[in-house]
């Protein structure tokens, strides 16, 4: 065990996390679950480090998936937690264990597009590079949010990604830089790889921005870079909006 | 290295009433009875070393016509990598009309894969 957070996470919520989303075939795992070196490493470089934004804070967490980090988060000290994820099987899961456990965390079903209110922090860990419009995205979290976090950014995300015309419940729609594996939990068949992903954007923005685009997207947006670091093989970054 | 407990879900279709067996690295086979229509088999393994393994499925007793749907470690779907596995290239991989043994290549520790390691982290 690395610290209490973690310690409490594993002996207390766990073995419901992982069986409530991933069902019985889950349920050895859940049992063996164990806290990795790879995990603390991952609790330092997004909470510890991130600690005067969460801790007291009132935090969304965009792209939730399980929710660990969520409750993560909500055992670090946040005020409040509201999770945010599509994939009904991870929604499913997340929601039975709060309910179960009487955590303050209040779990919406939905895209990054569908969350709504004031808080302080909004947290988009490993999703930016999934949101074609990130641009405009983040310029819209203003309204939501003091501090937005950003776990691996614009720029090197993409590389497993591609832009597909997608076919759900027969009707055919125009998809951009998901996942494979992310379609698929949503039900998603992939009809037609267009390009593979990363160039189109990734030039896009260069050309609009410069090399260093990142910087210059938050000055553009008129946001101050709060924190901005690379641990892990992750880059990190929080941008205070106001 | 430390034993790693692994729990295989497969889904299966089948035309008809048949048996498989399912094992890991040539050992530990069990056999299952497969009935016409949709089955999601449970497969158990330990892995006590090494870091490469193959999931193994024998299709031996006729007439065979399946299909392998979908295979989850952990309840999490291999998704794309099971067009990796082979069979018999003649035939494909995942449309069994043969007998013959299916493999699906994987690496251990599940819950440290950098590609599909469980959703949980």
């Amino acid at each position: 065990m690395y610290n209490d957070v973690l310690t409490k996470f594993q002996k207390d919520y766990s073995y419901d996390l992982i069986t409530e989303c991933f069902g019985i075939e889950s349920k050895l795992y859940a049992e063996d679950f164990i806290i990795t070196k790879s995990i603390y490493n991952k609790y330092i470089d997004i909470i510890e480090t991130n600690i005067d934004i969460i801790k007291g804070k009132t935090v969304i967490d965009v792209g939730a998936g399980s929710g660990m980090w969520s409750i993560l988060m909500l055992l670090s000290g946040a005020t409040n937690v509201i999770a945010v994820e599509p994939r009904d099987y991870l929604y499913n899961g997340l929601r039975n264990t709060v309910e179960k456990h009487n955590l303050n965390i209040k779990c919406i079903k939905g895209f990054h597009n569908d969350i709504e209110g004031k808080y302080d922090t909004v947290i988009l860990s490993g999703i930016l590079g999934l949101i074609p419009e990130r641009v405009e995205y983040l310029e819209t979290l203003g309204n939501h949010g003091q501090y937005i976090f950003i776990r691996n950014a614009v720029h090197n995300i993409s590389e497993n990604c591609v832009e597909v015309n997608l076919r759900h419940n027969n009707n055919y729609m125009q998809g951009y830089n998901l996942k494979q594996p992310v379609l698929n939990d949503l039900g998603y068949q992939t009809t037609t790889t267009l390009q593979t992903k990363d160039a189109r954007i990734g030039q896009y923005l260069k050309h609009k921005f410069g090399t260093n685009y990142f910087y210059s997207i938050s000055q553009y947006l008129g946001y101050s870079i709060h924190r901005r670091y690379i641990a892990n093989g992750n880059q990190y970054y929080v941008l205070k909006t106001i | 290295m430390k034993n790693e407990r692994l729990r295989f879900g497969i889904d299966i279709k089948s035309k008809s009433l048949t048996s498989i067996s399912i094992g890991v690295n040539n050992t530990n086979f069990e056999t299952y009875t497969i009935d016409a229509g949709n089955n999601t088999l449970i497969y158990d393994f330990t892995v006590k070393n090494g870091v490469d393994h193959t999931l193994q499925i024998k299709f031996e007793q006729q007439p065979i016509n399946l299909k392998i749907l979908d295979l989850r470690i952990h309840g999490c779907s291999v998704h794309d990598s099971i067009q990796q596995s082979k069979f018999n290239e003649k035939y494909g991989v995942l449309n069994i009309v043969q007998p013959g043994t299916w493999n699906y290549y994987f690496q251990t520790p599940i819950y440290e894969h950098p590609i599909w390691r469980i959703g949980l982290v």
